[in-house]
């Protein structure tokens, strides 16, 4: 091949023609930017682009226009395979459908969502944590579904357990359709227990007798030893408000004062006598060694999880997606949560789901594959160990059946799942607050201040944060 | 001939000639995509944090002006001079003691050994090991009960820390973290001993300076440079210190590790207050740069540069 030859001139001209051409396509992008309206230059996807109705198309045989769809979801390696078998069901189904998924480590999620949607990039369906759905859904980035949820027929809705749906709910409003399901369970080391002369958790529970003492008396029995030698009796539930709110519930507080509402809360108020004892009884639980502390078992290979199969620590406080990760031949059993002193065993869940973003073109489509894979996609999910059913009926199907390890115990699932009642509502502000929260938190651990005055100064902190 | 153009032309402007205008024109389009690059990806963004930084912007909904009310708040936030404390801390202990490290290392592996550039490498390689990968294994190395540290504290009937559970430690174990990465630091000052001319250390020797005098009075007065180029690149990736908080500890026990730019990060993508989160990075850039010209200024006094005028 001969190569032609390219003078300073030409080349030059080349040059120009090339930089006038750059300068003039960024005037004309910022012209665009500047003629957009505001809300639509943050909220207008480009990702997708539904194609436009054939003109042509035939009277007798319409063929449905082709779409395409994005869908970007969190990169968690146990469901890879299973995010990449819905995209191929779904397109199987829909051949007029291109759906592209694209995975995000979950440490980035929400940094690269939220900049995409501020530079105007979104996807059409997209995975929402619980921490974000009260956010997206006040500043009307996610699409409410109430209204799609009624009129698809194949939606079944009130198949979902209760508080999956108004977990993921703002104003009253549904925003997700949950793709996850784990309420709590308690994981035990039954030689541990048997060797203790401890009657085990699911035994209790069957008897009516799985109470907060009875877990009590077990943590305590079971935590002996020093050093590396040390066995805790139960682990620590993190630091994260959301996770402490069954503790303030159980002995009679409120966290928020428009508890069950859907409503963004007036105040924090688990600063009362009841809030208190709840948090006091979370908090005696490290000072007293009876769990290891977060610090311990996070410099421990494979964390709390590592120091259970290990045999280290009696009963692991946990959920589903655990329950796959411990080895199949580990002397474990599993119950669900214990009664709290106000006689309620309430539990709690954190249903991740996906939603549909408010300014996806077509929002027929991007509702129709958010309700694929919350009715049949997420059977993948659950195969692959990731998730419990997020609906009733897939409790006893065979896809849940065949994915639990041979310790696990359904009849435990389904008891767990009836123990959902209630939302775990986390308002605008949560980020923030909760941070301040668990400061608090880990100085009344370290013993640096009460109970008691670590609620009252989150207290203060959360109103004004409330109300900014 | 460019050069006798320059001198032979005449102070008053004059219209540029075709060949000039070409010339011009040239320089610019080879530098364009530079040029362009600075501006699309870090002048327009710097630009656009510092008006954000006066506006309530949570990313989701278009940013609305909010004066000084930023950087107002950040007065009053307790938790901006926390985030700023532990950073100085970490910076202003943990840099010294980094380039001593890094010296040292670069002292030993100066010698003329059979084998050394293995040496090198060996030393060298913690640099490029990945920095999520470095903190997890120094994760398991600070166990109370089965970690390095304590092993090595034990041997000598030392107390057992809980080294990311106690406040008063986990910075100073953060400090040793950091020392996995001089490797960088060492490489520079490897190449800055062996620019030292020998005849200087001979003619050292030879009027009876043993090797510690030949150390401080040759050696380190030809390095400083290098000492200063360690020293302020040092403190301005210091105060950038973010991973190591974010994997281990998020900033925990009690806020000891709320570095400037995780406190920064939570704002931006956990709070969604982007207004802040820029408000917060303007501030840092003017504590980096303050630190800089503090850092030049004095270094004027003790920075020797060789063939410098003054």
């Amino acid at each position: 091949m001969k190569l032609k030859s390219f003078s300073r001139r030409n080349f030059l001209r080349a040059g120009a023609v090339a930089g006038v051409g750059v300068v003039g396509l960024a005037a004309l992008a910022g012209c665009g930017e500047e003629e957009a309206p505001a809300t639509q230059a943050t909220a207008a996807p480009a990702a997708t682009k539904a194609a436009e109705p054939a003109a042509t198309a035939m009277a007798e045989k319409p063929k449905p226009a082709q779409i395409e769809l994005e869908w970007w979801h969190q990169a968690l390696i146990q469901m890879d395979d299973a995010l990449k078998l819905i995209v191929k069901d779904y397109m199987g189904l829909n051949p007029h459908v291109t759906l592209t998924l694209n995975q995000f480590p979950f440490a980035d999620f929400a940094a690269k969502l939220l900049t995409s949607l501020a530079g105007g990039v979104a996807p059409d369906v997209n995975y929402v944590h619980p921490q974000f759905v009260v956010q997206m859904a006040a500043n009307g980035v996610i699409e409410p579904l109430d209204e799609y949820m009624k009129a698809d027929a194949g939606f079944a809705r009130d198949d979902f357990h209760s508080g999956s749906l108004e977990a993921m709910s703002y104003k009253g409003k549904a925003y997700t359709v949950p793709m996850f399901h784990g309420p709590w369970l308690y994981i035990y080391y039954k030689p541990l227990l048997e060797n203790a002369g401890l009657e085990l958790p699911w035994d209790l529970h069957q008897k009516g007798e799985w109470t907060i003492d009875a877990y009590q008396n077990m943590i305590e029995t079971l935590s002996t030893g020093e050093g590396d030698e040390r066995v805790w009796g139960g682990t620590e539930v993190p630091a994260a408000l959301k996770l402490q709110y069954l503790w303030i519930w159980g002995f009679g507080g409120k966290v928020w004062d428009n508890r069950g509402a859907f409503d963004d809360p007036n105040e924090f108020v688990a600063n009362s006598p009841e809030g208190v004892a709840g948090m006091q009884w979370a908090v005696d639980h490290v000072q007293q060694d009876l769990v290891p502390s977060r610090s311990y078992s996070k410099t421990f290979q494979g964390g709390n999880q590592g120091l259970f199969v290990s045999g280290r620590i009696g009963i692991y406080q946990s959920h589903r997606s655990f329950t796959t990760r411990i080895p199949a031949d580990t002397p474990a059993g599993v119950a669900p949560m214990f009664k709290m002193p106000n006689g309620d065993d309430q539990s709690r869940d954190a249903p991740e789901g996906i939603g549909m973003h408010s300014a996806t073109p077509d929002k027929d489509a991007a509702w129709d594959l958010v309700s694929y894979v919350g009715m049949e996609g997420v059977n993948h999910v659950i195969a692959a160990g990731v998730t419990a059913p997020t609906r009733k009926s897939q409790m006893s199907g065979e896809v849940f059946r065949n994915s639990i390890v041979a310790w696990d115990n359904i009849e435990v699932h389904i008891a767990a799942s009836k123990q959902l009642k209630e939302q775990f509502f986390q308002p605008v502000a949560y980020g923030e607050i909760n941070k301040i929260f668990q400061a608090n938190y880990d100085e009344a651990v370290l013993g640096r201040k009460t109970v008691q005055e670590f609620l009252d100064d989150v207290k203060v902190e959360a109103d004004r944060l409330l109300h900014e | 001939m460019a050069v006798a153009e320059t001198v032979q032309a005449p102070r008053g402007r004059r219209p540029l000639s075709s060949a000039r205008l070409k010339r011009y024109l040239a320089g610019y389009l080879f530098i364009s995509p530079g040029i362009l690059g600075f501006v699309i990806f870090t002048a327009y963004p710097m630009l656009f944090s510092a008006v954000v930084s006066f506006t309530k912007y949570n990313l989701l909904s278009p940013p609305s002006f909010i004066g000084a009310a930023n950087y107002d708040r950040m007065i009053n936030d307790k938790l901006f001079y926390t985030a700023l404390y532990n950073t100085a801390y970490y910076t202003f202990i943990g840099v010294p003691l980094q380039i001593a490290l890094a010296l040292l290392l670069a002292l030993a592996l100066n010698q003329k050994l059979r084998g050394i550039n293995i040496f090198r490498t060996l030393f060298y390689l913690p640099t490029v090991t990945p920095a999520v990968a470095s903190v997890i294994l120094f994760m398991y190395m600070y166990n109370p009960d089965y970690g390095f540290f304590n092993y090595v504290i034990n041997l000598f009937n030392g107390p057992r820390i809980d080294w990311l559970g106690d406040p008063s430690w986990v910075k100073p174990a953060f400090i040793i973290m950091s020392f996995w990465g001089v490797g960088g630091q060492m490489v520079i000052f490897l190449a800055g001993l062996q620019s030292v001319p020998l005849t200087l250390q001979e003619a050292a020797s030879i009027d009876g300076a043993g090797v510690i005098r030949r150390f401080w009075h040759v050696t380190v007065p030809m390095i400083t440079p290098v000492i200063f180029f360690n020293l302020v690149l040092g403190i301005i990736g210091s105060f950038q210190v973010f991973t190591v908080a974010f994997i281990a500890t998020g900033g925990g026990p009690i806020n000891s590790t709320l570095f400037y730019v995780l406190w920064l990060y939570q704002h931006a993508f956990e709070f969604l207050r982007m207004g802040y989160a820029s408000t917060l990075g303007w501030v840092l850039l003017a504590i980096v740069m303050f630190f800089t010209a503090i850092n030049f200024l004095v270094g004027r006094s003790w920075v020797y540069y060789e063939g410098a005028t003054n």
